[in-house]
């Protein structure tokens, strides 16, 4: 199914492994005992991203989608917010906890992703079929 | 390459692809809704830099870049659509519902109720091949690990 070195797969189940160790210690917590007045759509998005880190362990590429997903939305919080909120010095309370976690994961996500991998199996492939009558695709 | 089948399959029945190209449509319509969405409405708010948290606004930039990605893929991505799905159960059960349910509403419950339950609860069940995940992310053998 693939080239990708052992190493490489078990960089991708160390990362899975972080989000289901990190998550599980701050956003379990927190959706378990909320207050019943909190609007909750953040904590309810880490939670899924903490259920899903589960199947990472078990398919790490298969499931790289949930960190490319991961990757894009932290990059563009840097570029749209955190970046510009920092330089600006305006920021609201939440700013130092939001900066430090999503940095990690800026910097440690396109670490270990396989990029030529990402680049041959999600860019460059073949899309999946649109017509009926194509032929199988490998 | 294989060649064509001689009979042409059903647009309904996977046959012999892993899902029907109903499915595929189905499946690359949402895609293309979090694509266009995000291009239309999410773009411009995210470049409109503000001073607030706007984690949300932000993971809604992230599914306009993978609904671009799972239109033209739409099984591969299909973790993300999961994780969708997921994030909106997450937050009905343990969030909105029993908010819900305590009688003392917010001014944006009711609308937060109706836009998250709509994906899982209405077109969740019948949009995911639940086939494919079952063969491909449950009974699959595990990536190799040593």
């Amino acid at each position: 199914m693939t080239d990708l070195p052992l190493w490489r797969l078990n960089a991708l189940r160390l990362m899975y492994l972080m989000l289901v160790v990190g998550l599980g210690a701050t956003i379990v917590p927190e959706i378990v005992s909320h207050r019943l007045a909190d609007r909750g759509v953040i904590a309810g998005l880490l939670g899924a991203v903490w259920l899903l880190a589960f199947l990472g362990l078990r398919y790490p590429l298969r499931m790289l989608p949930l960190l490319l997903f991961e990757f894009a939305w932290k990059m563009l919080w840097m570029l749209a917010y955190g970046l510009p909120q920092w330089a600006a010095g305006q920021h609201p309370p939440t700013f130092s906890d939001d900066f430090f976690s999503i940095a990690l994961g800026v910097i440690l996500v396109p670490l270990v992703l396989p990029w030529p991998y990402v680049w041959h199996h999600y860019v460059r492939a073949p899309a999946e079929r649109w017509r009926r009558n194509a032929a199988t695709e490998a | 390459m294989s060649a064509t089948p001689t009979a042409s399959p059903s647009i309904w029945r996977r046959g012999q692809h892993e899902v029907s190209l109903v499915r595929l449509y189905a499946l690359r319509a949402v895609y293309l809704f979090f694509a266009v969405d995000g291009f239309l409405v999410t773009l411009p708010l995210l470049l409109d830099h503000n001073p607030d948290r706007q984690l949300f606004l932000a993971v809604k930039g992230g599914l306009w870049i993978m609904g671009i990605v799972g239109f033209l893929h739409p099984l591969k991505v299909l973790p993300v659509l999961i994780f969708e799905i997921v994030w909106k159960l997450v937050w009905l059960f343990f969030i909105g519902l029993p908010h819900w349910f305590s009688g003392v509403n917010a001014p944006r419950l009711g609308e937060d109720l109706i836009l998250v339950g709509l994906l899982p609860i209405v077109l969740g069940p019948i949009l995911i091949p639940w086939g494919y995940v079952w063969r491909n992310l449950v009974r699959a053998p595990v990536e190799r690990w040593r």
